[in-house]
């Protein structure tokens, strides 16, 4: 009787102590998801921090190749912008594309980049209607650089004005 | 046989002659349990063994003092005494005198009469035995409270722990809704294309790769490759070309052509006479090209190449200037 009694005493103190355990263990596990948790919201908080911050700045590099009817709409909406007749827009032509080897560089991600050009032709622009232009062009986006400028006066001796072409240039990413 | 001597109503206490007394070497025994010395204390007693209730004491690390009693002695002396009163314990008043060949004496190693207990095993009082039944239970019980609290505790804490981490989870959907839209992230919580966390870092991989220059200068300044925007270059060529509002008289030029690259200025024109070329090469010195750097030159300075001037290079004896201003030290990069 005795010895049962002690085997009984030592069988409920085995399935409290298991008991105990079981519970001090899923307090442990939860303890960790919770700082599992903690991290992931600290980091997801930062990171769209960094997004709200960076849609605050102007795109410098396009995702992806631009056709050159979107610039077309582009250059029109400008001239528009600053006073210019639409007449005065003669062409835009494709110029070479080629890869661009980035420095140390900003970006994290370190994608390959690469550049197109586009030749842009106006004419009979004054001096006036092309720093209107170049000062909105600017203004309105900040993709597209000009890397070239050549302004050739205009034929008639009495004009001012000249034909201006630009050398615009963007980068994109190679492999969107 | 000496009469029995009672030191209290619950204790019984007999002359030591009443008993069967041993000393028992237990240095061959594996285990020293009360059957195994039993057998050691039936080599010298007169009866069988089972005939025999004893205890044993231990005297030194292999030696055991045994005691023993015949059983039914045993409990006729319990029998005479349930009538008055419960007895708890039941031995010897004193230890014996061994035989003077004995190497050991109980005596001086320290053994007590008074430890001796023959109400042990079957013939434990009852009142003993619901003690300690009582005890057992208790403490089981006391265990099983124990336990019970300490579990419900975790509990407790385990559910303040689940319901902070949907807290967590609860702001963590408010950021990314606020990010990437409420639209965005039910479709991404019902199995949509992908979950809100991936779509947030591939939002921010889109935004560190477009809205970032990949291609501006390291923070030495030493640079790497740019896109030189040329009309900086052009604004500076044109405040620094001569006019009235600059304190200068006025110079009339007919440009023909201005071309500007990243390296390179080249103006052409024409001007009246060679005096007023001498005079505008002189305005458009390098020093006064190279202080208006521009915002987005990419470093490196202007240099003035050799300025030509042919006389009666257009119509009317005006004469042709032809100017030209190199960059130095520019970064190797994008370039046309």
């Amino acid at each position: 009787m005795t010895s049962r009694m002690w085997m009984m005493l030592g069988m409920v103190i085995a399935v409290a102590a298991l008991t105990v355990a079981v519970g001090a263990r899923r307090l442990a596990s939860m303890s960790a998801r919770l700082e599992s948790a903690q991290a992931v919201y600290i980091a997801a908080e930062r990171d769209a921090r960094e997004v709200l911050e960076l849609r605050s700045h102007q795109q410098v590099i396009q995702l992806r190749q631009r056709p050159t009817q979107d610039v077309i709409a582009q250059v029109n909406a400008v001239l528009a912008d600053a006073g210019v007749p639409a007449s005065r827009f003669k062409s835009l032509t494709p110029e070479s594309e080629s890869a661009v080897s980035p420095a140390a560089g900003n970006t994290s991600d370190k994608a390959d980049v690469k550049q197109q050009s586009l030749r842009l032709a106006l004419e009979n622009l004054s001096l006036a209607e092309l720093g209107g232009f170049v000062n909105r062009w600017s203004l309105a986006q900040q993709t597209w650089t000009v890397t070239r400028l050549e302004l050739a006066h205009v034929r008639s001796p009495s004009s001012s004005n000249y034909d201006v072409t630009f050398v615009l240039t963007a980068l994109y990413l190679a492999d969107s | 046989m000496s009469a029995p001597v009672a030191s209290s109503a619950l204790d019984l206490h007999l002359p030591s002659d009443r008993f069967y007394w041993a000393v028992l070497d237990a240095a061959p025994l594996k285990r020293r349990s009360p059957e195994q010395l039993g057998y050691l204390f039936e080599q010298v007693l007169p009866v069988p063994i089972e005939e025999i209730h004893a205890a044993y004491i231990r005297i030194d690390r292999n030696t055991y003092l045994a005691c023993g009693m015949d059983r039914a002695k045993l409990a006729a002396l319990i029998a005479a005494r349930e009538a008055d009163d419960v007895l708890l314990a039941l031995g010897p008043e004193s230890l014996p005198e061994l035989d003077e060949d004995s190497s050991i004496d109980p005596h001086s190693s320290g053994a007590n009469a008074g430890s001796i207990n023959l109400l042990t095993g079957d013939f434990e009082p009852k009142a003993v035995r619901t003690s300690r039944r009582r005890w057992l239970l208790q403490t089981a019980a006391t265990i099983a409270l124990l336990a019970t609290l300490l579990v419900l505790g975790l509990e407790r804490r385990i559910g303040r722990l689940n319901s902070q981490i949907a807290d967590l989870q609860q702001a963590q959907r408010g950021v990314y809704e606020q990010v990437l839209g409420a639209q965005a992230v039910r479709a991404g919580g019902s199995g949509g294309p992908l979950p809100p966390s991936l779509q947030l870092a591939a939002e921010l991989r889109r935004l560190r790769q477009t809205r970032q220059s990949v291609l501006s200068p390291d923070s030495a300044g030493t640079g790497g490759p740019q896109l030189v925007d040329c009309t900086q270059t052009l604004a500076s060529l044109l405040a620094i070309w001569p006019s009235e509002h600059a304190g200068q008289s006025e110079l009339f030029m007919q440009t023909d052509s201005v071309v500007i690259t990243p390296t390179s200025v080249s103006v052409r024109g024409f001007v009246p006479s060679t005096a007023d070329a001498e005079r505008l090469v002189g305005v458009l010195t390098v020093a006064q090209l190279s202080k208006q750097r521009p915002a987005q030159s990419g470093g490196g300075h202007w240099v003035s190449q050799q300025p030509q001037i042919n006389a009666g290079g257009g119509g009317n004896s005006s004469v042709q200037v032809n100017l030209q201003w190199r960059r130095n030290e520019v970064n190797k990069g994008a370039t046309p």
